[in-house]
């Protein structure tokens, strides 16, 4: 008698659902609390700095040279409030927090359905 | 040390932080996972979604497993495929209307009266007798007369001697003992 076994179709329906229940467990939490966190970074950031002019003054060291251009933005950082500067890190650590969850989901799944 | 060597358990944590390896414990029990459902439902269609449903339910409560003397990964996964055996077993049965039997082995021989481990929970004869054995007489007696041989209201309440308000009481009263027996063992 033949083994019986369960079709390629429905063990990646199994897991598949797994895998969500594994994304909306580990996943979904940390990024939404990081979002949030983003979010009030991002605020404090745009209450504190005229953004507009940043980019108007960055344009215009960023058309001198590249040098000028990095200085620009060590000056601008190091000149500003000590919130601002925090706004700032937090803001890049968070970021690169999220894309390294991202990449952990879509590494995750195609682990799970690499065959 | 290659992941398809180590022990079930070992397994399902790693799973539980990389949702890739649940594959390993997939390939392994669905054989012998569908083969059991079978002998309950009979029916291909119907035992893979039994067998679905109890590798989602193993992944959800698999947190909750824990590994003590005496309790084995094999039991508490086949717990969990009999539990949902049972259950859509019993929602066959009410969609259909229509006589759904489980295989005799399940039920034909004599319950096992001994404290059985757990490890050997994992044949489904033994997991369902060693429920029923475990509950008070006349509430074994209606749920297998009922689920078992498929019996009418009817004709269990000229069997027990009993109006049918207290064949729905005890049957409901032995429903929820099954199941808090079953969550037990």
């Amino acid at each position: 008698m033949p083994t019986p076994t369960l079709n390629e179709f429905f063990k990646n329906r199994v897991l598949w659902k797994v895998y969500a229940i594994w994304f909306m467990r580990r996943i979904v939490p940390l990024i939404v609390a990081q979002i949030v966190i983003l979010l009030i970074a991002l605020r404090i950031f745009a209450n504190k700095v005229f953004v507009g002019k940043v980019l108007e003054n960055a344009t215009g060291a960023a058309d001198s040279n590249l040098w000028e251009f990095i200085k620009y933005i060590f000056t601008a950082f190091f000149g500003t409030h000590t919130l601002v500067q925090i706004a700032i890190l937090l803001g890049l650590g968070i970021s690169s927090l999220i894309l390294r969850d991202f990449g952990r989901a879509l590494i995750a799944y195609l682990n799970t359905f690499r065959r | 040390m290659d992941d398809k060597q180590l022990p079930d358990e070992e397994v399902l944590k790693l799973a539980l932080k990389d949702p890739s390896k649940f594959s390993i414990l997939v390939e392994k029990y669905q054989a012998p996972f569908l083969r059991k459902a079978l002998g309950v439902v009979r029916s291909q269609p119907e035992a893979e979604d039994i067998v679905q449903e109890t590798f989602v339910k193993m992944y959800k409560y698999g947190k909750n497993f824990k590994k003590e003397s005496g309790i084995e990964f094999k039991s508490w996964a086949y717990k969990i495929l009999m539990n949902t055996s049972f259950t859509h077993y019993q929602d066959l049965k009410k969609k259909s209307g229509q006589t759904e039997y489980l295989d005799p082995v399940l039920y034909d021989e004599m319950p096992n009266t001994h404290g059985s481990s757990l490890a050997d929970i994992h044949d489904a004869k033994t997991a369902v007798n060693s429920v029923i054995t475990k509950m008070p007489e006349h509430l074994a007696r209606v749920l297998k007369l009922y689920y078992l041989e498929d019996k009418s209201y009817n004709d269990i309440c000229k069997l027990e001697k009993i109006t049918i308000t207290t064949l729905k009481m005890r049957l409901f009263r032995a429903k929820r003992l099954f199941q808090k027996i079953s969550t037990e063992v």
